[in-house]
């Protein structure tokens, strides 16, 4: 069951099969990986910076 | 929207399809673009933190505490009454009891083996000495002048209790340049000590012998045997695989669990592939019987695997003695004529050795310093004549245990307590048979085939005749066809058996998981998790 109280999300993750709980974790940890890689640098800064 | 992993799913693909469509042309979009990111990665890594959390507790609530199995305390008493076994050993001597014959392979092959520290061999003959009483003079060592030279410096050292002396270290360098052999002549001294102090070690063996039974309330040899082959049936019994074993193999990434799954095409064809008659996975009177089978099993291939391993020694053993069978009682005369030899030579050497440090001959005083270094030069080559007497005395030590061993029914049983039971003469034979020059590979082949010798639950190798043609293979094929386990000749190939033994274990482990608190599943599952703690511990 999932609750979104103030704009948060609370999840219950008792009612997920073993399994399940390695694909959330999995799914989780490659998209942050994927969010990460997309982020663009500011060149001009890095230059600045430089 | 069911669940958490459903909800994840979706607004994963969401954020996807909305990251794609933001644009990133001017600097402000850039800007947004890296600001909707970071958003998205605060919350993502909340759950991530959030669902390790989860993880982690639930990891722990899935463990299951190690049992004692009382494997450790029994080996202890094994290797206890293991020692009561080799001092009452009625097959060898003091000079086995004592671990003479270990010191003497080490000193033999000082150089062949490129042993580092003739020091420690010294040391451990001195001290060999030292437990029985007798304490060791520069005057014990008389074997050669030489030998006088070196272990009176060696000696002064020990007593000063300096660990490492130049001194002794620069005179053994002389004493090389000129006599080569002097290892071999220390050697040759202390066998003469060994020989001359016998009475000594075998009162002080007979001390031992006395105290061990004592202590472990046994009569005697056979008494020892007995007790000790009911503490290696119960070792049997309870040193097998537990449920906490398999969730560590799982976890080091050394089985694959996910082969153990109900449904795994592997888990299925392993089960046919070891039966005859398709069996019905179901019945449990079925399944019991088979994992008894597959115990036995188990224990009959590692005990044949340990057989095929030492088969070279054995059949060199066959092709060395075929030819002394005797029909009746056999004498070997060559042992007395070779150590009579022996005793003429080495006192002719005792003769010379005094004459070149008393500088006489007789009554006559040697003349010159020539005359001394040829008497010096004489005593080295009679050391070397007597170290090579002493090859041939070894041999014909050995053989005259061996013949009075030495039937046409000879079993490979026979041949394991021979060799166990002089390891000067194990260690020769696993040297040549194997090709091996180094001493840590002759030692660790020798440990191996003390194990298999040691192993009173041995079965097939007392029923397997040394000088008879052995078709074992095939004999422990047909005795398991009888239980419906299908083998083949190829499966018992010394390289292939290594294969067989894991497809056992594989099914022994599913029977081990099915009868324990926790379920395939959950092993999967502490097995992920595990490697989910370590890649982040790693990062």
């Amino acid at each position: 069951m999932i609750k979104k109280e103030k704009g948060k999300v609370n999840f219950d993750l008792s009612a997920l099969k073993l399994n399940e709980l390695i694909m959330v974790y999995e799914n989780i940890n490659s998209f942050l990986k994927a969010l990460e890689s997309k982020k663009i640098i500011d060149k001009t800064k890095v230059n600045q910076d430089e | 929207m069911n669940n958490f992993l459903e909800f994840i799913e979706e607004d994963i693909k969401t954020k996807e399809v909305l990251i794609a469509n933001m644009p990133i042309r001017t600097k402000t979009d850039i800007k947004k673009y890296n600001a909707a990111l970071d958003t998205m990665i605060t919350t993502y890594s909340q759950y991530h933190q959030g669902v390790k959390s989860y993880l982690a507790s639930k990891l722990r609530s899935f463990l299951i505490p190690k049992v004692d199995n009382g494997v450790a305390k029994l080996t202890k008493e094994i290797e206890e009454l293991e020692r009561v076994r080799f001092l009452l050993n009625p097959t060898n001597t003091y000079v086995e009891k004592m671990g003479f014959d270990v010191l003497l392979y080490e000193i033999h092959h000082y150089y062949e083996l490129n042993f580092k520290s003739l020091d420690s061999i010294v040391s451990r003959f001195l001290n060999k000495f030292q437990v029985a009483g007798i304490n060791l003079t520069a005057s014990d060592f008389t074997y050669t002048v030489y030998v006088n030279e070196y272990m009176s410096a060696y000696l002064e050292m020990h007593q000063k209790q300096n660990k490492k002396s130049e001194k002794v270290d620069k005179i053994f360098e002389n004493i090389y340049w000129v006599n080569p052999e002097i290892v071999e002549q220390i050697e040759l001294n202390f066998r003469k000590l060994i020989k001359k102090h016998r009475r000594t070690f075998n009162n002080y063996i007979v001390k031992l012998q006395h105290n061990a039974k004592i202590k472990h309330n046994i009569n005697n040899y056979s008494d020892c045997l007995a007790k000790l082959k009911s503490l290696y049936v119960d070792l049997l019994l309870i040193n097998k695989e537990t449920i906490s074993d398999i969730v560590e193999l799982s976890k080091s990434g050394l089985i694959n669990i996910s082969n153990y799954f109900e449904d795994s095409k592997f888990r299925n064809l392993t089960y046919e592939n070891l039966t005859i008659d398709p069996i019905n996975l179901k019945d449990s009177n079925v399944m019991n019987k088979l994992y008894d089978t597959l115990e036995k099993l188990k224990t009959t291939i590692e005990e044949y695997h340990s057989y095929l391993t030492f088969l070279p020694l054995f059949n060199r053993f066959q092709k060395e003695y075929q030819k002394s069978i005797p029909s009746g009682k056999v004498t070997n005369t060559k042992l007395k004529s070779v150590e009579s030899k022996i005793n003429v030579l080495e006192t002719k050497l005792e003769r010379l050795n005094r004459q070149i440090t008393s500088g006489r001959v007789g009554i006559f005083k040697l003349s010159n310093e020539h005359a001394i270094k040829q008497l010096k030069m004489s005593s080295i080559t009679m050391a070397k004549e007597l170290h090579e007497l002493y090859k041939t005395y070894d041999q014909e030590y050995f053989n005259n245990q061996v013949f009075s061993y030495l039937t046409k029914q000879m079993t490979v049983t026979d041949i394991l307590h021979l060799y166990y039971s002089f390891d000067f003469f194990k260690k020769k034979v696993i040297k040549e048979v194997y090709a091996l020059d180094n001493y840590d590979d002759i030692t660790k082949m020798s440990e191996s085939f003390d194990l298999y010798a040691m192993n009173l639950t041995n079965v097939i190798s007392s029923g397997i005749l040394v000088f008879e043609t052995n078709e074992t293979d095939k004999i422990i094929i047909n005795k398991y066809r009888f239980d419906n386990i299908n083998l083949n000749e190829d499966e018992l190939q010394e390289d292939e058996i290594p294969v067989l033994l894991e497809k056992i274990k594989f099914l022994l482990r599913i029977h081990i998981i099915e009868t324990s608190p926790i379920t395939v599943e959950k092993i999967w599952f502490i097995t992920q998790v595990n490697k989910i703690i370590n890649e982040n511990d790693s990062n």
